[in-house]
């Protein structure tokens, strides 16, 4: 086998420290969930779901050339979803690990698309057009859930657009951006934002507007025009705040939630209470008392993790998040094709930029939207949308890997023939 | 690719501080806010938390205990009824009747927040309730004690001493008082009045005390005022409309004018016209952005208290209005707390200092949990004008209109103040002064509503505190 | 957090149990991440051709550069091929290699370039040996053997040949001069076999050895080169016919060709007969 191969198997022998902490901590919740509420399904998961992430690790790691510290930090970030919505809603953590699954393999099917694919203009084409249909489809036909119409419902399962979108939009972006043509990325950007303005998406409007700025500059490396983006975008955002009431109204509640504590400032109150409650090291793992906040299984289930487990547990999240960022960076460095860079920065920016967004509206640092915090949230679309960004950085790491084997091939003939 | 890589590293390190940053921003709203979200009315840990552990003791700066609890939980206090009630609108009562006090606002502390898992495994095996932290004040309750007993009766205001150097709050009063144990929960609108807590929470113009203020900004601003001169008539015009000095009656004709000033005797004599005068040539602009950087229009955010905030006006600021301002009235509203702070800045050389009431907050198995950390709130003027107005505080004891709160053999600096207010006979009388000495470094604030004169009615007050403290409260070195 | 019973005590020193747990998590992602980062330049020391598909050469000054896979070529630093001749730019053009077609160039704005002897204005896909004018300063691609590209290079469609034979003879022609032929080692490999002066390494596998032929099998091993076969102070084998360099003089490569004061050669000149006694082209049969 190749240098790199047998690279992997060190490698993946090294991780084991960092799979295993990962299952312990998945182990000894859910242990500690069974020995307070007694149900058999929390003894099943807590053995079930740490012997499930460590055997996907060394396989996603050995077949399918993903990298194991990213598998690693989602399979924590996973388990800690499962354990919190477990401790919410029994019901609720159960039907996770069924999106884990189905993420995996949506992961998997990124990490082999970004490995095979070399003519990309096609499959950018068919992702154009595909996704402007699909951000089009909740206006036509959607469900309006929490004043935004952002749902459409088939066959019984309900799922966001907007997340399949988001994926489609990095590949596209990237694969732009790095032939140089701007102003089509702009455009289709630009479009993208403003049917997800339509729907009352803003939450994923502004996801979309400060990933493809990002990707501009990364691209372009100019401030001017970054600056010059960002200027549009303060611009479109102020309009947005003169004209639309619900906006003026989510500015308000977080500027001072505390004048309309039980009305329209109540999830923002408790998630400061919840906050606060917490304290340094938390009220302990079911023990707190604040899961009746309006949506902690989607938005505020960050507010959750900062009560029961604390401050410092919830910084260290927000430093596997970091660490996420840390390790995209280093494989879109590493990439020799600019659209594979673009690509790995871009996903890794998507990701960052959502954990800022919904984490912020929570502690209050910016106002609340309607975004998910990714691979804790509950929500099978949400789950797969976020697992397929990192099958993205992972396939450009395979690629990489790829790319080093065959100049390694080539460097080994290079010294046999030297030999002799 | 050597750009692309370059950027690529930048939007990293772009990303990655975002998120830093709300770890940093969660870390600083907890630590500020943490008080005043455990006692917003939607949440309940802390009555919950009630039910199973007894709050600690709470003891004053001296070691005397103010508050204790019995095996049941509920709190105990005092024997001495006149220093109970001394302290009880600092100490605030159990049911809520007093918004804030120490007793709700420590709750962190009192009812062990704090515990560590060894405390809860002891906890578990000792019998009766566990014991919250016991929690040691900043205030003298025997000053306090004393202050109760001459503060005219039957009139409502407050008493606040500071310590200037550090910040420290050696008593923090409201009257009229009440006993937490006899206290009247169900009683009339007016009854339950009581509660608020005016060393704080009372919101009134400041008067001629606030011309502290205007004279820092004429310092700051005014070219030439060293050599300033003013002729004052008794009254002034602006817009039509007449600000008077003290004594002048225009209605009956009766004028007092004051002559020829500096700003010195303008400040000692407390000369409504010159002041006025002064805040017209400045603007209001400027005279606003002093008091702004005093602490008007700021939301305070102390960590052991909650003050109420104070406003400069910024309606309707026709020419009288801002002349007015100058002299301290018009829409002008501070706190005692406040006005207390304005004068500890002055003799603290224009530094500042958050007020702090905690002193230490000590385990029941005598550990510290938290110490007093003396914290700058703000450095409000440069100290050639704070030396400047210390002199002028200093000439108004000596000779100007707070000559009542002179105390032989002490450096005693003030300024009075009396207050007109609407619907009430007379006007508000303040006092802000502090003892210019390093061995008792304080600063005093006394307001008593509807009496008259700062001068006669507030400065024998803040006298009878300047000599117990500087028989009393000796500072070690 | 409350404080009698021992489940909650269980659950209160639990806390500090997910704590370590993160952070054991955190801190060994850490040094995971630099450990992976120094493999990985342990690795790219030890491949200096890591990513790079080929060289650019400058004839007049015999420098060469060389080529990553994709990239901006100019005078700037953080050009991926810097460039230092007269008139190149800062950023000149921008480069891709196609797999299967060879290198795109596309001028960036309005920069001037020439590819053999023709104003290009858009992207054109050049091949191996392919003359490239930036400027005024005029520069050589050569590809690394065995790269994933054929030896004429394709057209773009908008880029019309005159003769179809713009970039290199097809098959069974006789070959331009000048033109190179696939490169056969690079300066890292070659510097660590220094007692090979004579014996550079195949490089990235084998190139042609005949213009007529398909490449030999890959493991096949060089043969000595011969006496003529040229080679510079570093130990490179340049397989083209002609003197080697003396040393201590300028570098010059075809002076039959570029004879001082002769203008720049417009018309494709006659071919030069071969010389079917040289083995300077690689591999020879080992009879």
């Amino acid at each position: 086998m190749s240098i790199q191969q047998k690279k992997n198997r060190k490698t993946r022998r090294g991780a084991r420290g960092l799979l295993t902490a990962v299952s312990l901590f998945g182990f000894v919740s859910f242990m500690l969930l069974f020995i307070r509420t007694g149900e058999s399904r929390s003894l099943i998961l807590a053995f079930a779901v740490p012997l499930v992430e460590y055997i996907a690790a060394h396989i996603l790691g050995r077949f399918f050339g993903a990298d194991i510290l990213l598998v690693s930090l989602v399979n924590f970030l996973c388990s800690l979803g499962m354990i919190v919505l477990y401790r919410i809603d029994p019901a609720l953590g159960m039907r996770q690990p069924v999106y884990y699954a189905a993420g995996t393999a949506g992961m998997v099917a990124c990490i082999i698309a970004v490995r095979m694919i070399r003519r990309w203009p096609v499959f950018i084409v068919i992702m154009m057009g595909l996704s402007l249909v699909l951000l089009a489809l909740p206006l036509a036909a959607g469900r309006e859930i929490n004043g935004a119409k952002a749902w459409i419902l088939i066959g019984g399962i309900s799922f966001q657009p907007s997340e399949i979108v988001k994926v489609f939009l990095v590949l596209c972006v990237s694969y732009m951006l790095s032939r140089r043509q701007r102003v089509l990325s702009i455009v289709y950007a630009a479009m993208c934002i403003l049917l997800l303005a339509l729907q009352r998406d803003m939450g994923a409007a502004l996801l979309f507007y400060f990933t493809v700025l990002v990707l501009i500059y990364v691209s372009t490396g100019s401030l001017v025009l970054t600056l010059a983006g960002l200027a549009a975008g303060v611009a479109a955002a102020y309009i947005g705040y003169t004209r639309f009431p619900y906006i003026q109204s989510r500015v308000a509640m977080w500027q001072d939630p505390w004048q309309d504590e039980y009305g329209k400032g109540y999830q923002i109150v408790m998630g400061l209470i919840a906050m606060v409650n917490g304290g340094l090291w938390g009220t302990g793992l079911g023990s707190g008392n604040m899961t009746a906040i309006p949506e902690a299984r989607n938005d505020y289930i960050f507010a959750i993790i900062m009560n029961e487990f604390g401050m410092v547990f919830a910084a260290l999240v927000i430093i596997v998040y970091v660490l996420i960022v840390v390790r995209g960076a280093m494989i879109a460095r590493r990439s020799t094709s600019a659209m594979h860079g673009h690509l790995a920065i871009g996903s890794v920016c998507m990701l960052a930029i959502q954990t800022f967004v919904i984490i912020g509206g929570v502690i209050k640092l910016i106002p609340l939207t309607g975004v998910t915090l990714p691979f804790i949230s509950s929500g099978g679309t949400s789950m797969v949308s976020a697992m397929c960004l990192i099958g993205l950085v992972q396939g450009v790491e395979a690629r990489n890997r790829d790319v080093l084997d065959e100049d390694e091939e080539m460097a080994e003939i290079d010294e046999r023939g030297a030999r002799t | 690719m050597k750009k692309l890589r370059k950027n690529i590293l930048r939007a990293a390190v772009f990303l990655s501080a975002l998120l830093i940053l709300l770890m940093v921003y969660g870390w600083i709203y907890v630590s500020k806010q943490r008080s005043r979200v455990l006692n917003a009315s939607a949440n309940d840990v802390i009555a919950t938390r009630k039910e199973s552990v007894r709050p600690g003791d709470i003891y004053d700066t001296n070691g005397i205990l103010l508050a204790s609890s019995d095996r049941s939980g509920a709190r105990t206090y005092q024997e001495d009824e006149q220093r109970r009630r001394a302290v009880a609108h600092v100490l605030g009562d159990t049911r809520g009747g007093v918004k804030n006090g120490v007793d709700s606002f420590m709750a962190w502390y009192l009812y062990g927040f704090e515990f560590s898992v060894i405390d809860d495994i002891t906890n578990l095996f000792t019998a009766g309730m566990p014991k919250g932290d016991d929690v040691h004040l900043t205030i003298d309750s025997s000053l306090c004690t004393y202050i109760s007993t001459f503060f005219p009766k039957g009139k409502s205001g407050a008493v606040v001493v500071l310590d200037y150097k550090t910040g420290a709050t050696l008593a923090e009063m409201s009257f009229p008082d009440f006993d937490p144990l006899t206290v009247n929960y169900s009683g009339s609108a007016s009854e339950r009045a009581v509660f608020i807590n005016n060393a704080v929470q009372m919101l009134k113009a400041p008067g001629s005390t606030f011309k502290i203020i205007t004279a820092a900004a004429a310092l700051e601003n005014t070219a030439g005022i060293d050599t300033w001169n003013y002729l004052c008539e008794g009254y002034m015009t602006a817009d039509g409309k007449a600000v008077t000095c003290s004594g002048t009656n225009l209605s009956t004709g009766k004028i007092s004018a004051h002559g020829a000033l500096t700003l010195e005797t303008a400040f000692s004599k407390s000369c409504n016209s010159a002041f006025a005068e002064l805040a017209l040539n400045m603007g209001d602009s400027k005279l606003k952005e002093t008091a702004e950087k005093f602490g008007f229009n700021d939301h305070f955010l102390f960590s052991d208290m909650v003050v109420e905030d104070s406003v400069y006006p910024s309606r309707n600021r026709t020419p009288f209005e801002i002349a007015f301002t100058g002299a301290g009235q018009s829409a002008l509203l501070t706190t005692p707390m406040h006005m207390c702070m304005v004068a500890a800045a002055v003799a603290n050389n224009g530094v500042m200092m958050e007020p702090k009431l905690l002193k230490e907050a000590v385990s029941q198995k005598g550990s510290t949990r938290a110490r007093m950390s003396p914290a700058v709130y703000r450095t409000v003027m440069t100290e050639q004008i704070a030396a400047v107005l210390k002199g002028y505080m200093r000439t108004t004891v000596q000779t100007g209109t707070g000559t009542a709160a002179a105390v032989p053999g002490h450096r005693i600096c003030g300024k009075t103040g009396s207050a007109e207010m609407d619907g009430q006979e007379n006007t508000d009388a303040w006092f802000v002064g502090f003892i210019d000495e390093e061995d008792f470094s304080y600063a005093v604030c006394v307001v008593i509503r509807d009496a008259g004169g700062g001068g006669t009615y507030a400065a024998p007050v803040a006298k009878k505190v300047f000599t117990y403290l500087t028989e009393n409260c000796k500072k070690e070195k | 957090m409350q404080s009698s019973g021992f489940l909650d005590v269980l659950t209160s020193g639990l806390r500090y149990v997910f704590v370590l747990l993160a952070g054991f998590v955190a801190v060994r992602s850490f040094l995971w991440l630099r450990k992976d980062a120094k493999q990985y330049r342990k690795i790219i020391r030890r491949l200096p051709d890591a990513g790079l598909i080929g060289e650019m050469l400058c004839p007049s000054t015999g420098k060469t550069v060389p080529v990553p896979r994709e990239g901006s070529m100019g005078r700037f630093s953080s050009c991926d091929v810097k460039l230092k001749g007269n008139g190149v730019r800062g950023i000149h053009a921008h480069f891709l290699f196609v797999p299967g077609k060879g290198l795109k160039i596309t001028p960036h704005g309005s920069r001037q370039m020439m590819v053999n002897g023709r104003n290009v204005k858009g992207s054109v896909i050049l091949g191996n040996g392919s003359e490239l004018v930036l400027g005024t300063e005029r520069y050589i691609i050569r590809f690394f053997a065995g790269l994933d590209a054929p030896r004429r290079a394709e057209t773009e469609p908008f880029e019309e040949p005159e003769n179809g034979e713009m970039y290199g003879p097809e098959w069974g022609e006789e070959p331009l001069p000048g033109w190179y032929g696939y490169m056969y080692g690079r300066g890292g490999m070659a510097n660590r076999y220094p007692e090979y002066p004579g014996n550079a390494p195949a490089g990235r596998g084998t190139g042609c050895d005949d213009w007529g032929e398909a490449p030999a099998d890959r493991d096949d091993e060089p043969a000595d080169w011969g006496e003529d076969r040229a080679y510079d102070d570093r130990g490179r084998g340049y397989p083209y016919r002609g003197a080697a360099p003396v040393p201590g003089e300028p570098y010059v490569p075809f002076p039959e060709m570029y004879p001082p004061g002769a203008p720049y050669p417009q018309q494709r000149p006659q071919p030069v007969p071969r010389d079917d006694t040289a083995d300077n082209w690689g591999p020879d049969d080992p009879a």
